[in-house]
């Protein structure tokens, strides 16, 4: 595909970073070293209120005719929605090597606490950051549903239902690329959890790049 | 042991409610009919930004071995806030005593129209009109709220090895309950599941019985 690279940028590890991408154009998340989470959320640039929802949006493609269980799950998405009531695609996702996302929520203060590190950094920092520059405060927001883009994380099919955190499978140079449906802000945070094997238990940066 | 009753209402089948419970008091939910699933959220009564978020809570209480995405004991609020906002106390289900696989709760999203439709039942009632109906009681719309991240108690659900969800009857009797204690002053928002195209009800959609019970001093 040779679209017209419009621009480029480095999402430093352990920092977030907000930003408009116009409906109509493409998002790479770019795997500048590899095995590194990167936490997204997406809003309606015109209503911030128009957020996206992470799990709700692994049910509406798992279901999604003609051909249930295709389009995307839990832990592949192929077209993300935003919450109830508004229930509308807000990205496609069209090119996706590695496939591994989990659909969740993102580290956080007490998340940090309970991994025995109280006070390390969190996604919840990031956001909180990245969010910032664009007068949003994560209060006003519902944050802990994101795509955690080349997580490797499972539920658990019996019992409880915990979860199993494993290194990412990406290597440098993966991408996902998702098709703007309509005008979005992107929040990404360069997941700065080094205490489980989310991160390979390094935290790196992100690669992001957007396209005509 | 008798707990003093403070409110004991059946809510109708597929519809939604909210209900006020102070700090220390015991949210009941009671199968009253059979095999039914009620898809549940809490607010801080105090600050309605201050919401439940499950799939948060299911991270939290996996990492600390006192549960999943199909089991909670302690139910935290949203970043920033990340409070306990109340603690199971009572889960006759999700301990095993109805026997399963899994525990038998679902922490993830409720049935929606675009779902609805997605599924061959367009026009359907869903679990997102028994919320609008309930938020409008305390003057909230549901653009202000996040009740896709919810408590499906008794929902047999998990998710498959592909990441898609599956579901199975629930395995609650009639005259099961699950017990809530409030940590803060909280408004449980209540939507009857109202699905009748899936075993999340068992193919038919039922009535639910609710109780705050005062707490043990």
């Amino acid at each position: 595909m040779s679209n017209q690279l419009l621009e480029e940028f480095t999402v430093p590890r352990c920092s977030g970073k907000a930003f408009i991408v116009e409906a109509g154009r493409y998002l790479r998340v770019i795997e500048s070293e590899g095995k590194q989470v990167a936490g997204l959320m997406f809003f309606n640039a015109h209503n911030y209120k128009e957020q996206f929802m992470a799990e709700f949006s692994g049910g509406l493609n798992y279901f999604r005719p003609p051909e249930p269980g295709k389009m995307g799950s839990h832990y592949r998405l192929g077209e993300l929605y935003s919450k109830v009531p508004y229930e509308n695609l807000m990205l496609t996702v069209t090119d996706n090597k590695i496939g591994d996302h989990f659909l969740g929520t993102h580290c956080s203060k007490l998340m940090m606490e309970v991994l025995g590190a109280p006070g390390h950094r969190s996604c919840t920092d990031n956001f909180s950051d990245a969010l910032k520059e664009f007068g949003m405060e994560l209060e006003d927001v519902y944050s802990p549903s994101i795509i955690n883009a080349f997580a490797n994380v499972t539920i658990d099919q019996k019992a409880d239902g915990e979860v199993h955190i494993r290194p990412p499978r990406s290597v440098k140079d993966d991408y996902i690329e998702f098709l703007a449906e309509m005008d979005v802000l992107v929040a990404v945070s360069a997941c700065p959890d080094d205490q489980s094997p989310m991160n390979d238990h390094v935290c790196k940066s992100v690669g992001i790049q957007i396209y005509k | 042991m008798t707990q003093n009753v403070i409110q004991d209402v059946v809510v109708p089948k597929c519809s939604g409610k909210t209900m006020r419970v102070e700090k220390g008091q015991i949210f009941r939910i009671i199968a009253h009919e059979g095999k039914q699933v009620v898809d549940l959220t809490f607010l801080n009564a105090d600050n309605y930004k201050e919401q439940f978020a499950a799939e948060h809570s299911s991270v939290l209480n996996s990492l600390k071995g006192l549960g999943g995405y199909y089991r909670l004991t302690n139910l935290y609020s949203k970043p920033p806030f990340e409070n306990i906002m109340a603690t199971v106390v009572d889960d006759l289900v999700g301990d095993g005593g109805r026997g399963g696989e899994r525990a038998g709760h679902f922490m993830m999203c409720h049935c929606s129209k675009r779902l609805l439709e997605h599924l061959g039942f367009p026009g359907t009632r869903t679990c997102s009109d028994n919320f609008a109906d309930a938020f409008k009681e305390i003057g909230l719309r549901q653009e202000d709220t996040y009740d896709e991240s919810i408590f499906n108690v008794w929902m047999n659900s998990w998710i498959g090895e592909d990441g898609g969800m599956c579901s199975e009857s629930p395995l609650v009797e009639t005259g099961d309950h699950i017990d809530f204690r409030a940590e803060m002053n909280l408004i449980a928002v209540i939507s009857v599941c109202p699905d009748e195209t899936s075993p999340c009800n068992d193919f038919k959609a039922k009535a639910l019985r609710f109780q705050v019970l005062a707490g043990e001093e």
